[in-house]
């Protein structure tokens, strides 16, 4: 079991000199390689992989590469809705540090993996009065899989808060999703925004 | 704060053949030797460091440590519906009834886990334990009206909501009753049945030396046993427990 030497680092005093005379240094040197030996027995480090994390295992009291884990992205969707296109368009990527989804015609597309999802909603709804209104159901989908609807949220009227959570696996290569939003229009309005402010949180477990 | 030694590597001029003489090297062993005095300093490793620590920079100590903010480690933990159909009331031996994962009435059930870090002991009831540290544990009940349809989660339905407690069982110094078939005293970690997309933020230390036990709960003290489908189904909304651990 290795020990962090911050008690016992080797002293100099018989190397620092120029008059020193190293053949006195034996102990120190062998404390020096002793601890050299000791941080390294500390730092399992032998094959690491991009992004890898040191993380401490208390079984074998060493830090341990740890894979990239808990990538996270927040993307924020938008708020135009139309009545002849039940696609809201995710707008832009809020934060993802690690590059785990792209943008493209207002979806999003993960690689291989295993994420959780949550999607947020908040800033109330329009009033009654208004041309458009948020309402249900809010979808996150699959264009091309079986089932094409991955979660659901049939609150209606939407409410602010945490409107659905879930798991999407993504296998064999990556995933484009969208997000299906049923607004509500008043007669004769085919087309506005909703008040809404909705992020997607997506973060990437295994 | 220590400099770490990248630009004052000891050469090996003096000791990288048989025919040369170590006395000759007595400035390339002092070089070795302040750099590895460097970089003990540049690391504070205790001993009784926990299990799941990550090594991060702490700017006022100029080293880095296991005890400043990790918030790279956490956990993620979901549940999902509770027991409905269990009594709530001791018998004469003073058991509670419980499901086969050890879980009495109202206590919700776990489905999911991620914890590559290793924060999390699991215990009976579906209940976690952690170790020493401080942490940052985030709660999030759904909205109502879910569906999924993909995933580990299979396909489920619910026209319904799910409020969710913490509950810790406090170690009363008789081990025969520290477990939720026996357990009769347990206080609230924190509390709050809200309904609908229900968030809880909260920051707590687990001192060393201590290993409470949390469950987590639909409203142990209420009525409001509500199903999924009206009947006697538990609820199959999701509660999402996030831990982050803050601090050594």
């Amino acid at each position: 079991m290795a020990t962090w030497p911050s008690s016992t680092k080797a002293s100099t005093d018989n190397v620092d000199s120029g008059s020193d005379k190293p053949r006195l240094a034996r102990a120190d040197i062998k404390q020096n390689i002793d601890n050299t030996n000791s941080i390294i027995d500390m730092f399992d480090i032998a094959s690491p992989s991009d992004k890898d994390t040191l993380v401490y295992n208390s079984t074998n009291s060493r830090f341990e590469t740890q894979a990239a884990v808990f990538q996270e992205a927040i993307l924020q969707i938008g708020t135009a809705v139309s009545s002849t296109d039940p696609q809201i368009d995710i707008t832009s990527i809020t934060s993802d540090p690690n590059g785990i989804t792209s943008l493209s015609s207002g979806q999003f597309t993960l690689g291989v993996g295993t994420y959780l999802v949550w999607c947020w909603t908040a800033n109330g709804n329009n009033s009654s009065g208004q041309g458009v209104r948020s309402g249900a159901p809010f979808q996150l989908q699959d264009p091309d899989g079986d089932p094409l609807t991955v979660i659901t949220y049939n609150g209606n009227p939407v409410l602010d808060g945490l409107m659905f959570f879930g798991e999407v696996v993504v296998s064999g290569s990556s995933n484009t999703f969208r997000v299906k939003h049923n607004a509500t229009f008043a007669p004769n309005i085919t087309s506005g925004n909703i008040a809404n402010r909705t992020y997607l949180r997506i973060v990437k477990v295994a | 704060m220590t400099t770490w030694p990248s630009a004052s590597k000891a050469t090996t001029t003096d000791i990288d053949s048989g025919t040369d003489v170590p006395n000759l090297s007595r400035v390339q062993i002092k070089q070795d030797m302040d750099n590895v005095n460097a970089i003990i300093d540049t690391f504070n490793i205790p001993t009784s460091t926990p299990n799941g620590s990550i090594l991060t920079y702490d700017n006022t100590a100029g080293e880095f440590n296991t005890t400043t903010s990790q918030s790279l480690a956490k956990a993620f933990l979901i549940y999902n519906g509770f027991e409905t159909s269990l009594a709530d009331a001791q018998d004469d031996d003073g058991i509670y009834p419980t499901t086969a994962d050890g879980r009495r009435n109202k206590m919700l059930n776990r489905r999911l886990k991620y914890d590559p870090f290793g924060l999390i002991t699991d215990i009976t009831g579906d209940g976690f334990q952690l170790s020493e540290g401080t942490y940052l544990i985030n709660t999030q009940s759904e909205q109502s009206y879910y569906i999924t349809n993909l995933g580990a989660f299979g396909s489920v339905e619910g026209p319904s909501w799910l409020g969710h407690v913490i509950m810790n069982i406090e170690d009363d110094g008789d081990s025969t009753d520290n477990y939720p078939a026996r357990w009769d005293n347990y206080s609230s970690f924190f509390n709050d049945t809200a309904a609908r997309a229900a968030s809880h933020a909260y920051k707590f230390t687990v001192p060393s030396g201590v290993t409470p036990k949390y469950y987590v709960f639909y409203d142990p003290g209420g009525t409001n046993t509500l199903a999924y489908d009206g009947g006697t189904n538990p609820q199959q909304l999701d509660v999402v427990i996030e831990i982050i651990k803050i601090g050594g």
